[in-house]
């Protein structure tokens, strides 16, 4: 059961510095359930430092976060048993099945297998007796989705889940996402495709060298900047050569084995 | 903080993976099976050619016949010297077998009959000195029978003797050290340092268990196939070359050293965390152990032989020297103190170098 509150991330003038260098300087926001939250920035910005600290990979220096309601800094065990989490590099042990792996890894959080579900939801039933190494990289971004569920988390964090994936791969990580927003889930996920953020989130965080920049909409977003009298140069034309890209080659998921 | 059921899902997943991946897991043990059938031929095939040493106190004709008739067997190589010598050379491991014939060997009675007389066979059990007898058995029925009709008047009498070393003595602890440094020390280290590197030990952290877990669920795993390694080297050796060793001290003295030996792989894995270059670290802190451990301890000066004779390789070794001598189990107390000594200090370095980050 999602918890009563909506905000089911806090994060509270948070502070990170790496000896002389200040990664991350008072940023603060909350995600909601039901609500895929984007932080996006250029590299350095400090997005993979807010994730992981969320995630208790790494301890809270300064400010407060709290997921569920629980300090991170107090109960990191408790809060990483009730959050889902997507590494920006996805490893699992070698020679063991995908059907094992959820299975492994149920049993890590102490908690039912359900693998057969786990793997429908992501699209990989055909592939359940596969090695994750047998795997291509949208299916592997889609297994580390499914393993993130494993413990029925209150929130999903994915590190740059289409980073290097085919078009057809990554719209099938974006709808993925579509479904776990659908369940109840928070997501928050990190990316540089600014066009990934505008499809996918409800709202964006914009981070640069630490500093949250903005924070609303992404239509909102777009609105205020026209208000301010922006405009492009080049009017856009109503398909992109991705929609070209798309529309010659489908939208199916190629399967490499 | 290990939970059961974490600890239990590791364990089986690595076991099942490493059984999926018999050549990383098992290659070098099969390599070292290899070495151990290698001896066993040295020890007794044609190759080493049983050496004699051969006494004729008796000059006669039957005794010249005999000592032609050795000559002319291809795969005996014959050095003729006094019977004394030729017990000495027995002793010294010089030659695999001494025969000595008699005076009396070839000698009449008044009706010209041949007394008996025995050729005297010196010799160790479970070597070649076990086939140059039959040779020289043969030789003298030979003999015995051209010389003259039944009944028969020659034999020959062994003395087995018990003492020296023989390859397998000098041998198999270095191979039982050889494959414990290897499969705890090398493999451990290298396995972790992978994990780490390719994210997979970042993956079960996020999980937050204790690492705890992992480690252990590790070191399960080595050691229960270490046991199996370990068993099967000693009962292959039992059979292949003694039919009483004791091998459930043997058995206790490999596995103490394994423990000691997989605890100093995940305290190098700890240290150094790169996959690339924790295996290099090992093999460099192993290959001069495998070397310390196949030479035995007077092969090294004063000075360097006691620092030596307590590395846990060398007390694994000479523990496992003085079982193969026939020692009782008390004499080897010492080498087993000391060694569960580096196991606990080594334990306790490994668990302070644990880390799951790669830098």
């Amino acid at each position: 059961m999602p918890p009563a509150d909506p905000v089911v991330i806090s994060v509270r003038d948070l502070r990170r510095s790496y000896g002389n260098v200040e990664a991350v300087r008072g940023v603060s926001f909350d995600v909601d359930r039901s609500e895929v939250f984007g932080l996006l920035g250029p590299n350095g910005a400090g997005k993979t430092t807010i994730l992981e600290t969320i995630e208790g990979l790494r301890p809270v220096q300064s400010g407060l976060v709290s997921v569920a309601g629980i300090d991170v800094a107090r109960e990191p065990r408790r809060v990483s048993r009730m959050i889902g989490v997507q590494l920006q590099h996805v490893a699992f042990f070698d020679r063991l099945t995908l059907d094992e792996l959820l299975r492994l890894f149920a049993d890590l959080y102490e908690c039912p297998a359900r693998p057969e579900e786990l793997l429908e939801l992501v699209g990989l039933t055909r592939q359940r007796r596969m090695y994750a190494r047998q795997l291509s990289g949208g299916q592997r971004q889609r297994l580390s989705i499914a393993v993130a569920l494993v413990n029925e988390p209150v929130t999903v964090l994915l590190d740059e889940p289409t980073s290097g994936l085919d078009p057809q791969a990554r719209h099938s990580v974006w709808e993925l996402v579509s479904r776990l927003r659908e369940r109840g889930l928070a997501v928050v996920l990190t990316t540089h495709y600014i066009e990934e953020a505008e499809a996918l989130c409800d709202r964006v965080a914009i981070l640069d060298e630490g500093r949250l920049i903005a924070l609303d909409k992404p239509g909102q977003m777009v609105r205020a900047l026209i208000e301010s009298g922006f405009r492009r140069e080049v009017e856009p034309l109503p398909a992109s050569l991705e929609d070209v890209y798309l529309s010659l080659t489908g939208r199916a998921i190629r399967e490499e084995s | 903080m290990v939970r059961w059921r974490p600890y239990r899902a590791l364990t089986l997943a690595i076991l099942k993976a490493s059984l999926r991946n018999p050549v990383a897991s098992f290659g070098f043990f099969a390599a070292l099976m290899l070495v151990l059938g290698g001896i066993k031929y040295l020890d007794s095939a044609q190759l080493s050619g049983p050496n004699l040493a051969l006494a004729d106190e008796a000059s006669t004709p039957a005794s010249r016949q005999l000592v032609y008739a050795l000559r002319s067997t291809p795969s005996l190589s014959l050095t003729e010297t006094s019977a004394a010598d030729a017990r000495n050379r027995v002793d010294a491991g010089r030659s695999d077998l001494a025969v000595v014939i008699p005076a009396d060997f070839g000698a009449t009675d008044a009706t010209n009959h041949l007394l008996p007389a025995q050729v005297q066979l010196v010799y160790r059990a479970g070597g070649p000195g076990d086939r140059a007898a039959a040779l020289v058995r043969a030789a003298v029925d030979r003999v015995d029978r051209q010389v003259q009709g039944a009944p028969p008047a020659l034999a020959a009498a062994s003395h087995v003797e018990n003492v020296g070393v023989g390859l397998i003595d000098v041998f198999l602890p270095g191979l039982l050290g050889f494959n414990v440094i290897q499969a705890g020390l090398v493999v451990a280290a290298g396995a972790f340092a992978t994990y780490r590197t390719s994210g997979a030990l970042r993956r079960v952290q996020v999980t937050g268990i204790a690492p705890g877990n992992l480690v252990l669920a590790n070191a399960t795993v080595n050691l229960l196939l270490g046991t199996v390694e370990v068993a099967v080297m000693l009962a292959v050796a039992g059979l292949l070359f003694r039919h009483r060793i004791d091998l459930g001290s043997m058995f206790a003295v490999t596995m103490l050293g394994y423990l000691v030996f997989l605890a100093a792989g995940f305290a190098i894995s700890g240290w150094v965390r790169d996959a690339q270059r924790a295996p290099a670290v090992a093999s460099s802190v192993s290959l001069p152990l495998i070397f310390i451990g196949v030479l035995p301890a007077q092969f090294f000066p004063g000075p360097a032989a006691a620092a030596i004779r307590v590395l846990p390789i060398s007390l694994v070794t000479h523990a496992l020297h003085q079982l193969l001598q026939g020692a009782p189990g008390q004499d080897i107390k010492a080498d087993l103190l000391a060694l569960a000594g580096w196991a606990v200090v080594l334990l306790a370095a490994a668990s302070r170098a644990f880390r799951w980050d790669p830098a």
